[in-house]
């Protein structure tokens, strides 16, 4: 069955949207991570326009997201003064990212911007992961341990806040910062940022683990909502039929997923993991560097 | 009186839709395009397009079917560091973003080059005019890959169909509009011409709307960014949510 996407400008079918919905959601299920960083090359592989894949990405992540966020809402695990400050500085990087992105766009090098990112971001990514489930594998056993939280440089920088939920007395410059970077990858990656906001949260702000993971999808409904309706506003790039239909997908997948996860052991989950995200990042880098088919490409200046 | 009027009324559609006035019984060239609007909705696969009219003197029959222009950015790509990067760059100026062509012989035995160029007819013959040029090399090597690229999306007809005349005054040419047409207006010309030389020229419109629930759910999201993304968050939202409801039931 054809569909039509409105923003895409392309007929594809929609068991195959429903498809590659449910396979990122079971993957995002089973490795407990957002699935933005590998719906948005997938997209394009399919003949999606990078511009539209990135737009829709960050919808779609307000979908995936948000149940999730409410799950942990529900036992008290947001801490939502820390959530206030990943907010305000979100707004101001993902209207930020937009408005770069709408200049590189309208400079003709915007495919190839999110093409870069997406290579070196897998590649950093799936190595660190990589290393990370080797050494877990030969260390298996040895468990190290480690303080309630480390003081470091952090914890020395001015405007201190207290943060009630998360038994924290910090500044608040850091959770502005971080809500700032997550708002620039959110413009032009259509990724939610989970897997940089987690680690900087537990090592670097100290938080408590029962709290981060609620907090960050918090910071991550928020900040995808705001790029998503940047995007919307300012390079009318969201496709609300394909986002839909993916986060259809999505919704079910990541339910098998969790329960395959489950199975599984945790380092060769991410050493798979590892190995997919490489593979995705390999697949868009061979794109960069092989000779295209068409040196030559058109737009129509109208529709910058 | 009552006996006249449908006489009268059969009168006036016939010159209305022949798109001539009603007192020009001495122009040589009567023109109508079939059908003048084209919907394209989510199932539209491409359709045909015919041209019909009478011509009172001998001569050839020549018709341009153009698409609406627009100015278009032509970008090329150069490696620099090992990765294929879009560096030169030209633009041009009022490109047909159609452009189709029919002709009751080849239209290089109808006319010289020269009225060729003068008229644009042919894809060696029309004119884009630069806006500016950013490249060291010719900017011919642009105008071909703009052609290129549209004949490969079958927006450009890389020949010329054919207009067959009947009775030596009956003339029609088929031309077809591709799945993926652009919106907009489009204007089919047509000459007579004879001895090289261009007797009476005629403009019929013809307009090619999108329809359907995608066509407004693209204007919506060009017209009303805001409310759209607005919309779409809120889809998101609820999207999201049932999913959530759903599942923590089972």
């Amino acid at each position: 069955m054809e569909i039509y996407l409105p923003i895409a400008e392309i007929s594809t079918n929609v068991f195959l949207l429903l498809g590659l919905g449910g396979a990122i959601g079971f993957l995002s299920g089973m490795f407990g991570v957002g699935g933005g960083f590998l719906m948005t090359p997938m997209l394009i592989f399919l003949g999606v326009p990078p511009i539209v894949a990135v737009g829709t990405g960050t919808n779609l992540i307000v979908a995936s997201s948000v149940s999730g966020m409410m799950a942990h809402w529900r036992r008290g695990n947001v801490d939502f003064r820390m959530g206030a400050l990943l907010f305000s500085g979100g707004i101001g990087g993902s209207w930020l990212g937009v408005w770069l992105f709408r200049a590189l766009r309208e400079a003709g090098q915007i495919d190839l911007v999110i093409s870069l990112f997406y290579v070196v971001f897998l590649t950093v990514v799936g190595c660190l992961m990589g290393f990370e489930s080797i050494r877990a594998a030969l260390r298996r056993g040895t468990q190290r341990r480690r303080k309630a939280h480390q003081h470091n440089w952090f914890h020395g920088l001015p405007l201190k806040v207290r943060f009630r939920r998360s038994k924290l007395y910090v500044s608040a410059l850091p959770p502005v910062v971080v809500g700032f970077l997550m708002g620039l990858l959110a413009a032009f990656m259509g990724v939610g940022g989970g897997f940089i906001m987690i680690p900087v949260m537990i090592y670097l702000i100290g938080m408590p683990t029962s709290i981060v993971v609620g907090t960050s999808l918090f910071g991550i409904v928020v900040i995808s909502t705001v790029s998503s309706f940047a995007h919307a506003v300012q390079n009318h790039n969201v496709d609300i039929i394909l986002a839909l239909l993916l986060a259809a997908g999505a919704v079910i997948g990541a339910q098998y997923g969790t329960r395959f996860g489950l199975k599984l052991q945790g380092e060769y989950l991410r050493a798979l993991l590892a190995t997919l995200v490489l593979a995705v990042g390999g697949r868009l880098l061979y794109d960069l560097v092989a000779r295209p088919d068409d040196l030559f490409s058109m737009t129509l200046m109208a529709a910058l | 009186m009552t006996g006249r009027m449908p006489f009268l009324a059969l009168l006036l559609i016939l010159c209305g839709g022949l798109s001539a006035p009603a007192d020009a019984d001495d122009t040589p060239l009567l023109v109508d395009i079939s059908p003048q609007t084209i919907e394209v909705d989510s199932s539209f696969h491409g359709t045909t397009i015919i041209l019909f009219g009478v011509k009172s003197l001998p001569g050839d029959i020549i018709i341009t079917l153009r698409g609406p222009e627009a100015p278009i950015v032509v970008r090329r790509k150069r490696v620099v560091a090992g990765i294929w990067i879009n560096r030169d760059s030209v633009a041009f100026r009022d490109v047909p973003q159609y452009y189709a062509l029919a002709a009751s012989r080849p239209i290089d035995e109808i006319m010289t080059t020269e009225e060729l160029n003068r008229n644009q007819i042919g894809s060696d013959h029309i004119l884009l005019n630069t806006i500016w040029s950013q490249t060291t090399d010719e900017v011919s090597a642009f105008r071909e890959a703009v052609w290129r690229a549209r004949t490969q999306d079958a927006l450009y007809a890389p020949t010329a169909g054919e207009v067959v005349i009947t009775h030596d005054s009956l003339f029609r040419a088929t031309l077809k509009l591709p799945g993926n047409v652009p919106i907009g207006d489009y204007v089919a010309e047509t000459l007579l011409v004879r001895d090289g030389e261009v007797l009476s020229r005629r403009e019929s419109q013809l307009k090619v709307e999108k329809s359907g629930i995608s066509a407004e759910i693209y204007d919506f999201a060009k017209g009303q960014g805001a409310l759209y993304g607005l919309l779409a968050i809120a889809a998101a939202l609820v999207a999201g949510w049932v999913g959530g409801v759903a599942f923590r039931k089972n």
